[in-house]
């Protein structure tokens, strides 16, 4: 062969090679397709170098892995070990995103993310929270660092790099620390929190609407709230309430919580500050973040109630609870089982933090949703170059460098925290309970050592942030406690001091007189425990009567819908079973339907209709409120509100540049329905305008979706459980999915005139219904345990989960049986 | 050419196909297994290294359930575009084009530097 064709060659393998290395990632061995292979769980011995005795790992038919360890470290090492084998990516992406670093991941697209996540203090409050555990519980950070061990034993396998995520994008996992840890705890705890964007929201309401629309809107407590808190009562809570300092519920709540006297800020000065109200908003919007994990009626909820053994069909009291959260693929949950000498707890973790969260004991079990009252506050600073005022005297505002993506950016610091928005001689500081170091993990890991209610309880004084209502059932006793860090700001009413949770607007930072004095005491928290009436339940609604001690004027609670529907089934279901339970959670029908539709229908008596909209009207009418994929009433109701909306409430919101605030409506229209239908907000007649709605509402339906007997809710209404990395393919769904805004079994939209409606994202993220009692305890998630698209536990539960069944959590066959030595 | 070296070289050839499958990413790792090709001739050396990386590379995905390979390639097909069959199979054409191509590279060295033909000898009648 002649040399220049043999250099030809050369030049040729050459510009192949090269080209090649754009295909490694489907290398049939070392690229992605190894994915493909991992889809089965077998039995075997896996050798990890770090545990101090050998650990049992029994995965059952419901690809629930049941870990059980000779000692807690090792039980908390072989945790890490078996979630980053199941969830590597997942965990790791979430901790970049936590840690404000998504940038190095995802190059200038992760930029504003990171930004947020700094800004808003998630990586300092971890970093503060890190130092505060080793100084004063190093049992724990011990846990901490036996639990990232094991996230890096699995690491140090190769097995770590073949997960899709990391073949996809071309990189390998990082170490893991306590610090992500912690991060992701800080994460969830802010997506939790209010407090943080809804004293903002209601300021821009009242700028623009004024008082009288503001309570209108969006009053102190929701409509209907009788009978609904979370504690029973009038808000006496352990004998205390606000009644014994000398102010009646009444004068109180008559006050204008937005006003001067309250906040400490002119109203003439809050109208101009709208522009930067709206940009401290948009700073702590995180794009990556919880979809409406933030806001007025943020579509984030939960539900769960207890009952007790005096209204329980076995005697025995029960829990059941379903966290809405986003839901995605994977779960952000793992189910497993812990068990080592002092422990043996079972329930869901969250992927990257030890311990579980949510579960049960042989003899305990407990659930958790969001009370939606402030735990966090904002302030108006007065600032001058990098000085702040407070208290008639200049500070230096203490200030944070740092680079991202080769850009450097600062953060600026008063006495109350960060600050979020300025303009020129004005800012907005953020005062978050985080901030000081919240040990959660301490209290969830006491939980998971529980064995009774008093054990359950001490446990939740180590809870801060963010407050959460614990239901519980234990052998004995149920009940609930609304746990963490309320800060208390002093207000004066009547000439009585009132340390009250929270504000509505906007406080004064430059005066000490609204500065936090203090955290709402363990025991002055809204708890009760063996209800008289047998049962208490906390689907986001007011957790406490009017006359509580610290009274909520920074709660901004859920609608209550949910509320009310199991505020009626629970009444009406004395001795209630374990199925009884169950019927509730996958309840459908949606509460405030049934209080609005039957003045609709009402209004549209005596219309001159067409064939079309007779056919639309009789499935209005004859609907019985369920929200199942079949029903055509529920697509007529929904769409009719939705076109009332965007004739009203959000032409209004429009016109004062609110479009962007999550905006009250279904019970502020019902409300006034019933005692002002000529009310301007329903631009003076009830009537007209449901009848004009419902019009065009037949005519966009119609040209939609044809024949009336063809708008089924499941036409228009889908759930997508997208992946955190926003990868259509590696997510699931759409799928026809029940469900409302304001059903048990939730299935949340936005009230848009689209065909189909957005689709739906959060939801259940688990449901569990336990009964220690008796021994019963149930469960399941929409997902699985691992993260692999490939696996069959990728979404080996989601059927169950659509179909509202469960697994018994107590009998489930093993599949596998995996030593770790 | 020797049958036995000639086995040999394509045995080890193999062996190198598989050994840099299983621990180079990279296409180029084909270049390894064709060296000892270069004991058979040109045309049996291109079609030896497409044949021999083509086939090992292939073979890896019966390690894996096939279809579960079918449904990744369908998924990976949605991120990236391209075609479910085109994913499967581009990694084993590369390596076996680039396993090709060293086999002919290495057997041309062979027969200029290692094997320069000798002068010929002309035999004439006696």
């Amino acid at each position: 062969m002649k040399i220049r064709w043999l250099v030809l060659l050369v030049v040729v393998i050459v510009l192949l090679s090269y080209l090649s290395t754009n295909f490694t990632t489907l290398n049939p061995k070392l690229g992605l397709w190894e994915s493909a292979g991992q889809g089965n769980v077998t039995s075997g011995t896996v050798n990890i170098p770090g545990l101090a005795s050998p650990v049992n790992v029994t995965i059952d038919a419901s690809g629930v892995a049941h870990i059980k360890a000779s000692n807690m470290n090792d039980l908390m090492f072989a945790q890490g070990y078996y979630s980053a084998s199941q969830r590597l990516f997942q965990m790791e992406l979430e901790a970049l995103l936590a840690s404000g670093n998504l940038s190095r991941y995802i190059g200038a697209s992760g930029v504003a993310s990171d930004q947020a996540m700094r800004l808003i203090g998630l990586p300092g409050n971890a970093w503060t929270l890190e130092q505060a555990y080793i100084k004063s519980y190093p049992q724990y950070y011990g846990y901490l660092q036996s639990y990232s061990e094991g996230v890096n034993a699995y690491i140090n396998t190769t097995a770590a790099s073949n997960h899709l995520g990391f073949k996809l994008l071309g990189i390998q996992p990082f170490q893991w620390t306590v610090f992500y840890t912690l991060c992701w705890q800080e994460y969830m705890s802010w997506s939790l929190t209010t407090g943080a964007a809804e004293p903002l929201q209601s300021a821009l309401i009242y700028n623009a609407l004024g008082y009288q629309n503001a309570t209108l809107l969006w009053p102190y407590y929701p409509y209907y709230t009788q009978n609904v808190t979370v504690v029973p009562g009038d808000g006496t809570v352990n004998g205390k309430n606000l009644s014994q300092l000398g102010v009646t519920p009444k004068e109180f709540w008559s006050q204008n919580w937005y006003g001067p006297n309250a906040t400490g800020v002119n109203t003439s000065l809050l109208k101009t500050l709208s522009p930067i109200i709206r940009g401290a908003l948009a700073n702590i919007s995180d794009p990556f973040g919880m979809p409406g994990a933030h806001g007025l009626g943020s579509n984030v909820g939960s539900n769960s109630w207890v009952v007790g053994g005096n209204y329980s069909s076995s005697g025995y009291p029960m829990m059941a609870n379903d966290p809405h959260l986003p839901l995605t693929a994977p779960s952000i949950w793992i189910p497993m089982q812990l068990e080592a000498p002092g422990i043996n707890v079972t329930g869901w973790d969250l992927a990257g933090v030890p311990g579980i969260l949510i579960g049960h004991t042989p003899t305990t079990s407990w659930g958790l949703t969001t009370p939606e009252g402030n735990s966090a506050n904002e302030y108006l600073e007065t600032l001058h170059n990098n000085n702040y005022l407070y208290n008639g005297t200049w500070h230096s505002m203490a200030v944070q460098n740092y680079t991202l993506a080769g850009k450097s950016y600062s953060i600026y610091y008063t006495n109350n925290g960060p600050v979020i928005a300025r303009n020129q001689n004005f800012g907005i500081s953020l005062n978050w309970v985080s901030s000081q170091p919240s040990f959660d993990l301490v209290a969830e890991l006491k939980m998971d050592q529980s064995t009774n209610f008093s054990q359950m309880l001490s446990a939740l004084e180590n809870w801060g942030s963010p407050p959460q209502n614990f239901a519980m059932a234990t052998l004995h006793h149920a009940g609930y406690i609304t746990a963490g860090h309320y800060p208390m700001i002093r207000e004066v009413v009547n000439n009585k001091t009132i340390d009250v949770v929270g504000s509505r607007s906007l406080l004064n930072g430059s005066n000490p007189a609204y500065e936090p004095v203090g955290n709402v005491p363990f025991s002055q928290l809204p708890q009760a425990t063996n209800p008289a009436r047998g049962y208490m339940f906390a689907p986001n609604q007011p957790t406490v009567g009017e006359n509580y001690l610290h009274p909520f004027v920074g709660g901004f609670w859920a609608s209550g819908g949910r509320a009310q529907t199991i505020y009626h089934y629970l009444e009406s279901h004395q001795n209630t079973t374990i199925q009884d339970m169950m019927a509730l959670q996958s309840n459908v029908s949606d509460y405030w339907a049934l209080m609005f539709t039957p003045y609709l229908v009402n209004a549209l008596h005596g219309m001159t209709m067409n064939q079309t909209e007779t056919a639309a009207f009789n499935q209005l009418s004859s609907w019985n409120y369920t929200t199942f994929q079949s029903q055509v009433g529920i697509t007529v109701y929904w769409y009719l509100t939705a076109e009332i909306y965007n004739m009203t409430f959000d032409k209004v919101y429009s016109s004062i540049n609110l479009s962007t605030v999550p905006a009250p409506f279904i019970t502020s229209a019902i409300h006034l329905a019933q005692t002002d239908q000529n009310s301007t907000w329903f631009r003076g007649n009830f009537t007209t305008l449901v009848r004009e709605a419902f019009t065009k509402e037949v005519v966009f339906l119609g040209a939609k979706l044809g024949n009336v007997n063809n708008w089924t809710w499941g036409r228009v209404h889908f759930l997508e459980i997208a992946s955190p990395t926003g990868i259509q393919a590696l997510g699931i769904g759409p799928i026809s999915i029940w469900g409302g805004s304001h059903t048990v079994s939730v299935g949340s939209v936005p009230r848009a005139l689209l065909i189909p409606e957005p689709y739906v994202s959060v939801g259940s993220s688990l449901r569990t219904v336990a009964s220690p009692g008796t021994g019963q305890f149930y469960g399941v998630i929409p997902g699985g345990p691992s993260e692999n698209i490939m696996s069959y536990y990728f979404s080996n539960q989601l059927n169950h989960w659509i179909n509202h069944e469960y697994y018994n959590m107590n009998d489930q066959k093993t599949v596998a049986v995996i030593r770790y030595e | 050419m020797n049958k036995g070296i000639v086995a040999a070289g394509v045995a080890i050839s193999i062996a190198l196909a598989y050994a840099s499958l299983f621990t180079i990413p990279y296409a180029f790792g084909a270049i390894l297994f064709g060296i000892p090709l270069m004991v058979l001739n040109r045309k049996y050396s291109v079609m030896a290294g497409l044949i021999i990386g083509l086939g090992s590379a292939s073979s890896i995905y019966l390690l894996y359930p096939v279809s579960t390979v079918s449904q990744l390639a369908g998924i990976v097909q949605q991120i990236i575009g391209i075609p479910s069959a085109a994913l499967i199979i581009l990694f084993p054409l590369m390596f076996g084009l680039i396993g090709a191509l060293s086999a002919l590279l290495f057997t041309g060295i062979r027969e200029n530097l290692l094997m320069r033909p000798s002068p010929k000898v002309v035999h004439e009648k006696e």
